[in-house]
């Protein structure tokens, strides 16, 4: 038996006023999958992923998370977020709570653990992104990289279904990024289901299952990364890899 | 002065004990009446908001000591009614009156700061209280408020001393603050140095009160 998919977009349409963000997007992810998404900015490649766990509403078309369909009914939308986890560009740890904290907030107040077994496995996450040492620190005297680690760990801890990485290392220096790609290749190897939207080209070769390049608001191409970086099938992802080769 | 301040030491004291706690009184409480405005001035659409802007405007439109005068010698024409709801043991009270007027003022005003400080909070941290799948109140209590709370801390600190100041209006509705005892000081004496006392124990108490703002503020470290 075929387990059905993480996650599936059918015909997914959205629009910002009369501009036209993602069109006719179909795409299923299966479980344990790992998915990058690369294209120009502006392609739509953060908004489809932010879909996911309802940053953004869609305006037609089905999204299925974990055999769920998203609509607007509020319980659908705290049962797909309870198991989606989502790292962002700029971390946004809340800068008020110690890495700890960060990581226990939701654990303690959403799904009612008790303080002592939510600071157990936070702490057993934190050591898993090896911040562990750091955990008693405020998002204000960490690194970049070390930020976004925590901000890793602290999607873990609500041990969701699937992980989405919205350009977790663009801004970071490039020490940083290998620290945090490291931790990202872990979780990998662990069995995450993954889609991640990153420039990251060597990580994508290395990690990922498919890779999936958008351009204005289309999927224009879905391939693994041996035959896309080496012979994509599209003109218009052949001139991205071009210009990211080139710089 | 040094003499008229040592042979009314009792009644300095008093004064001094009485600016200090009703203006610290009333900011505290005028901080907790504001929470809910400022919360439905930053969020809320409607009927409600209405209200809360119609609340700022009234007590921020008029002086407080046109206020004090409303609720002292106004609400004192229908004593036979507030007698009759069983509230005039408060409206025939100057200090209660005091206090409800300045809590009134300072609770236009902090529910502005507070306003101004929610709406400061990026975007990125309601996303990320949504990714979180934090709870309405969860969110709000324990990620917007502090992160309200220390931004708006400088600004509530300005209004705590600016109410310090404004007490002193107190004395006209016969309360005995600092500035009332001064005046009753200034009375038997007919001497001017008496102000000079009375600034002089102004001064003190708001430098005293900046040092501790300065403390508190020091403990938001996180506030890169």
């Amino acid at each position: 038996m075929v387990s059905p998919p993480a996650i599936s977009f059918e015909k997914l349409n959205k629009y910002y006023g009369k501009f036209h963000v993602l069109k006719d997007i179909d795409l299923e992810v299966a479980k344990g999958e790992r998915i990058v998404i690369c294209g120009p900015s502006g392609s739509g490649k953060s908004t489809l992923i932010r879909c996911i766990n309802r940053l953004e509403t869609h305006q037609s078309g089905r999204l299925i998370v974990d055999q769920c369909e998203m609509n607007n009914t509020p319980s659908t939308v705290r049962r797909i977020r309870d198991r989606v986890g989502m790292c962002f560009q700029h971390f946004n740890l809340y800068p008020h709570l110690t890495a700890l904290e960060n990581c226990t907030l939701s654990l303690i107040y959403t799904r009612k653990m008790p303080p002592k077994e939510a600071k157990q496995r936070a702490m057993e996450y934190l050591a898993r992104v090896r911040m562990d040492g750091f955990a008693q620190k405020y998002p204000s005297q960490l690194s970049g990289g070390q930020q976004q680690r925590v901000a890793i760990a602290r999607s873990l801890c609500i041990q969701p279904e699937v992980m989405l990485f919205d350009e977790p290392t663009s801004a970071l220096d490039p020490e940083s990024i290998s620290e945090v790609l490291d931790v990202m290749a872990d979780l990998a190897i662990g069995g995450m289901t993954m889609i991640c939207v990153t420039h990251e080209m060597g990580f994508a070769r290395k990690v990922a299952d498919r890779v999936v390049f958008m351009d204005a608001g289309e999927i224009v191409e879905i391939a693994d990364p041996e035959t896309f970086f080496t012979s994509p099938s599209h003109e218009r992802s052949a001139r991205f890899l071009q210009q990211i080769i080139n710089h | 002065m040094f003499d008229l301040y040592l042979d009314y030491i009792d009644r300095w004291s008093h004064g001094l004990w009485l600016t200090a706690s009703m203006s610290t009184l009333s900011v505290l409480i005028g901080f907790l009446v504001a929470l809910p405005i400022g919360f439905v001035r930053s969020r809320a659409k409607g009927p409600l908001a209405w209200l809360a802007i119609a609340y700022v405007n009234l007590f921020r439109g008029m002086p407080l000591l046109v206020l004090m005068f409303l609720v002292y010698y106004g609400f004192g024409q229908f004593s036979s009614e507030l007698r009759a709801m069983g509230l005039w043991w408060f409206f025939r009270d100057a200090y209660f009156c005091g206090m409800l007027a300045l809590i009134l003022n300072t609770s236009a005003y902090q529910a502005e700061i507070i306003r101004g400080s929610l709406n400061t909070i990026s975007t990125s941290v309601i996303e990320t209280n949504a990714a979180l799948n934090l709870t309405r109140w969860t969110a709000f209590r324990r990620v917007l408020l502090p992160i309200a709370f220390a931004k708006a801390l400088p600004p509530l600190g300005n209004e705590y001393i600016l109410m310090v100041k404004a007490t002193s209006l107190l004395a006209i509705i016969t309360v005995f603050d600092l500035m009332g005892e001064a005046r009753t000081i200034f009375s038997e004496t007919l001497d001017l140095g008496v102000y000079y006392v009375a600034a002089i124990h102004y001064l003190v108490l708001v430098l005293a009160i900046e040092w501790t703002l300065r403390r508190v503020e020091a403990r938001f470290k996180w506030m890169a």
